[in-house]
C-alpha cells in the first residue's frame, strides 16, 4: 500500500510504507530535530482502508 | 549521547493510501482569522497552504475542522469555495474561518492576507498556473456573495460583513469594456 502524510507544519510525503517511514525519520530530524523510531511513525500511522 | 527523542512528534495530521495510477484528490485548507487590523492567513510552516489527504468515507468538511482543531484553532465556518487541477490531482480547497488564534501553534505562521488579481483562464483552459493568494482572493469574493444569500453564514460571520462588502466583485469586470 501506497501512502501520503501530512505533518502538522505542512510537509507532505508519499510513497510505500517503508519509503514514508524514512521520508518522515529525516523530516522529523533535520526540520524538526526530533528523533523517531519506525515502530514510533508506524504507531502513529492510522489505519486506512 | 542520547539517542532518545527529544520532543515528543504530533500524530501526522493525515495519512491515508495514495497511488499514482488513480485520478488524486487533495484537500486544501485556507486558514484565516478576522483581527482589528485586517484579514490573516495561518499557513503551515513548511508549505504555503495546508494540504491534506482525503481517505474513502471521510467527509471533507470534517477532514479540514478536525485539522484546524488539532492547532487549537477553534472553527467558526467552513466552506468549500474552488476547485483546480495541480501537479496531477485535483486539489478542493476550503475556506476555514476560525477565531483570533491564542496563542498561535507553533506549527503555524500568521500572515496578513493583502488583495491580489484573479487568476484568469482561457474559455476552454484553466489558468496556467494559480497561486495561493489568488486562490484565496477567489475564496474571499465568493464569501461575500454568500454571506448575502445564505442566512446561516451571515449570522455565523456577523463581524465579516463589513470587510467582505470590499470583496464583492465589481459587475462585469471580467468582460471588459463594452464594445
Amino acid at each position: 500500500m501506497l501512502l501520503e502524510v501530512t505533518c502538522l507544519c505542512g510537509w507532505q510525503a508519499r510513497g510505500t510504507q517503508d519509503e514514508v517511514v524514512d521520508l518522515l525519520t529525516r523530516h522529523a530530524w533535520e526540520d524538526h530535530h526530533v528523533r523517531r523510531t519506525r515502530e514510533e511513525i508506524l504507531a502513529d500511522a492510522t489505519p486506512v482502508a | 549521547m542520547n539517542d532518545g527523542p527529544i520532543i515528543e512528534l504530533a500524530p501526522a495530521l493525515t495519512n491515508v493510501a495514495w497511488s499514482p495510477d488513480l485520478v488524486a484528490q487533495t484537500l486544501e485548507a485556507l486558514i484565516v482569522y478576522l483581527a482589528p487590523d485586517g484579514l490573516h492567513h495561518l499557513r503551515p510552516i513548511h508549505a504555503p497552504a495546508l494540504h491534506l489527504g482525503l481517505a474513502p468515507r471521510q467527509e471533507p468538511g470534517d477532514v479540514v475542522r478536525d485539522a484546524a482543531e488539532r492547532y487549537g484553532l477553534g472553527p467558526r465556518l467552513v466552506h468549500s469555495t474552488s476547485w483546480r487541477h495541480e501537479d496531477d490531482r485535483v486539489v478542493l480547497t476550503y475556506l476555514v474561518v476560525v477565531a483570533v488564534p491564542q496563542p498561535l501553534n507553533e506549527n503555524l505562521r500568521d500572515e496578513r492576507v493583502s488583495r491580489a488579481e484573479l487568476a484568469r483562464g482561457e474559455a476552454m483552459a484553466a489558468p496556467s498556473t494559480i497561486g495561493v493568494d489568488q486562490v484565496l482572493e477567489h475564496a474571499l469574493q465568493h464569501l461575500s456573495w454568500l454571506v448575502k444569500d445564505d442566512e446561516i453564514v451571515r449570522e455565523a460571520l456577523p463581524d465579516w460583513l463589513d470587510l467582505l462588502a470590499a470583496y464583492e466583485p465589481e459587475p462585469f469586470r471580467g468582460l471588459g469594456a463594452p464594445a
